[in-house]
């Protein structure tokens, strides 16, 4: 396993960083779509609740299938992760985004508007820092979640520690699937264990 | 802005009008549900509401669950109409669920009415932009509805910071609003909400409310969670505000000794209904509606107790 380190350091190192830049791609991403979201939901109750339920179809579809499905319209490659994920993430996000601002005490957001705080202020001076615990969870589940499925990406050639698994696991090499298994487990808990010592200090 | 000049111009034009005011509540919105008071209260609420409005029995009607329909839809605010003049301070007296709070609400449009227009120193609400309304008004509610991330001074000036005062100016309004409500300037201003008592939350939401010196002060039930003496205090405190701000308040309230105290005249709403306005000794001598006289035997008969209990204290220790 240590002789494959030093034999092949690039078939480690490689896979692992496009991993990390696969995570962070997917989470600007869907952070982004994810607050647009949000906004819409706040401001209508029945279009958030069938949202809600579309995202949880959504995230119910296993990977593999909605890697798949998405293949005939986007193809082979990195997008079509990049994609699969954001639409994961979305339920993890526009969930945990909604329920937090929405758990802000209401006497506290009604005093807000009460004496002339625009809906836009009230937001980002009254909800958002309430809530900013909450909805630093979402962004940390949805980054774990994305770390996990994330090595199934690489069943479409979207690189990735999945291709060391995968490669691994065709080729019965011992030590690429240690590899493979390790570092995706071991990324995944420790960003976790990370974002929750951040979420802590909020 | 334009209503000062006004007040001194115009006396006789009324700071608030309410014109035959009407608010109806949904089972089905959202937002009712929040204002939604006890069972026994919807039930009475919603037999005026249909005895006048033939619409909300067909809504109740739609529903079929008996729990359902009980609630699924009355006038909160029904045909209310109202002059409040500029320097008054107006008690709102009712039980909860009488359509007190919704009245505020809409006086400051978090509410929109479903019928009627108020008017504020004769202009349509309606027609003015929400925001600057509410920045015009102090609005106080109860638990004070302070902001826990923010300091006492960051609370108090967020109005003023907002419409990009100096910060030096922002400093001085906060002290001078601190010594007006009561707290020493420089041992509370640094301070979190947590870190106060109920009775020093309720004056710090005060001065944020008077921070951009209003016209017109909405105050909803402010005083209702705090003890008996802290609020004997906060009261006295009020009267000295509004003497020193001479601005006109509104203050809604459930306790009729609050309301009778307070008020130089008093609402009386029951079901969504102004029942009686009129001064304190007005109402007492002249109730005009018979919930009004039980409203006022009730409260006297409390103070029987105490009177009688005294006197039963004094003849024990002869």
């Amino acid at each position: 396993m240590i002789r494959f380190l030093t034999r092949h350091p690039e078939k480690i190192y490689i896979p692992l960083l496009e991993h990390i830049e696969l995570v962070f791609l997917t989470l600007i991403i869907s952070v982004a779509i994810a607050a647009v979201l949000t906004l819409i939901c706040l401001r209508n109750e029945s279009l958030s609740l069938w949202l809600q339920q579309l995202l949880g179809v959504v995230y119910s579809i296993p990977s593999l299938a909605l890697f798949a499905i998405l293949i005939p319209v986007t193809g082979l490659g990195r997008t079509t992760a990049v994609i699969a994920l954001t639409a994961y993430n979305q339920y993890l996000l526009l969930r945990n985004f909604t329920t937090g601002l929405k758990e802000v005490d209401p006497a506290v957001t009604d005093a807000a508007k009460g004496i002339g705080m625009t809906w836009l202020q009230v937001l980002t001076k009254v909800q958002i820092p309430l809530a900013r615990r909450a909805l630093f969870a979402g962004i940390r589940l949805a980054v774990v979640s994305t770390i996990g499925i994330g090595t199934i990406a690489a069943s479409i050639n979207a690189g990735g520690l999945g291709t060391l698994l995968f490669d691994g696991l065709r080729t019965m090499n011992i030590a690429r699937i240690l590899w493979g298994s390790i570092l995706s487990a071991g990324l995944a808990i420790l960003t976790n264990a990370l974002l929750r010592a951040a979420e802590e200090r909020l | 802005m334009n209503h000062s000049s006004e007040k001194e111009g115009l006396c006789a034009v009324p700071a608030i009008e309410y014109r035959n005011v009407y608010k109806r509540f949904d089972r089905t919105d959202g937002k009712s549900l929040r204002v939604r008071p006890c069972r026994k209260g919807g039930d009475k609420r919603k037999k005026q509401g249909e005895e006048s409005c033939p619409d909300a029995e067909a809504s109740a009607g739609a529903s079929s669950a008996g729990a359902l329909k009980e609630e699924s839809g009355f006038y909160a605010v029904n045909n209310l109409s109202a002059e409040i003049r500029d320097g008054e301070l107006i008690t709102i007296l009712g039980s909860s669920g009488c359509g007190k709070t919704t009245l505020l609400k809409m006086t400051n449009r978090l509410y929109e009415p479903d019928g009627g227009s108020i008017l504020l120193f004769g202009e349509d609400i309606q027609k003015q932009d929400p925001v600057q309304l509410r920045r015009k008004m102090g609005y106080v509610i109860q638990q004070a509805g302070l902001f826990p991330h923010m300091t006492v001074e960051d609370n108090v000036s967020v109005i003023p910071r907002l419409l990009k005062w100096e910060p030096a100016r922002c400093r001085d309004r906060v002290t001078e609003l601190l010594e007006l409500v009561g707290l020493e300037p420089d041992q509370y201003r640094s301070r979190y909400p947590s870190q106060l008592s109920g009775g020093q939350q309720q004056r710090v939401g005060l001065a944020r409310a008077l921070a951009t010196k209003p016209g017109v002060m909405l105050l909803d039930e402010p005083f209702g969670a705090v003890d008996a003496i802290t609020r004997l205090n906060l009261q006295n405190e009020l009267l000295r505000i509004h003497r020193e701000t001479g601005g006109t308040f509104l203050f809604v309230t459930h306790d009729i000794h609050e309301a009778f105290r307070l008020g130089n005249r008093v609402m009386i709403m029951n079901g969504g209904r102004l029942l009686q306005m009129d001064t304190p000794e007005t109402i007492v001598r002249k109730p005009a509606d018979p919930f009004v006289e039980t409203l006022i035997r009730s409260a006297m008969e409390q103070e029987h107790f105490w009177n009688s209990s005294i006197a039963f204290d004094r003849g024990a220790d002869k």
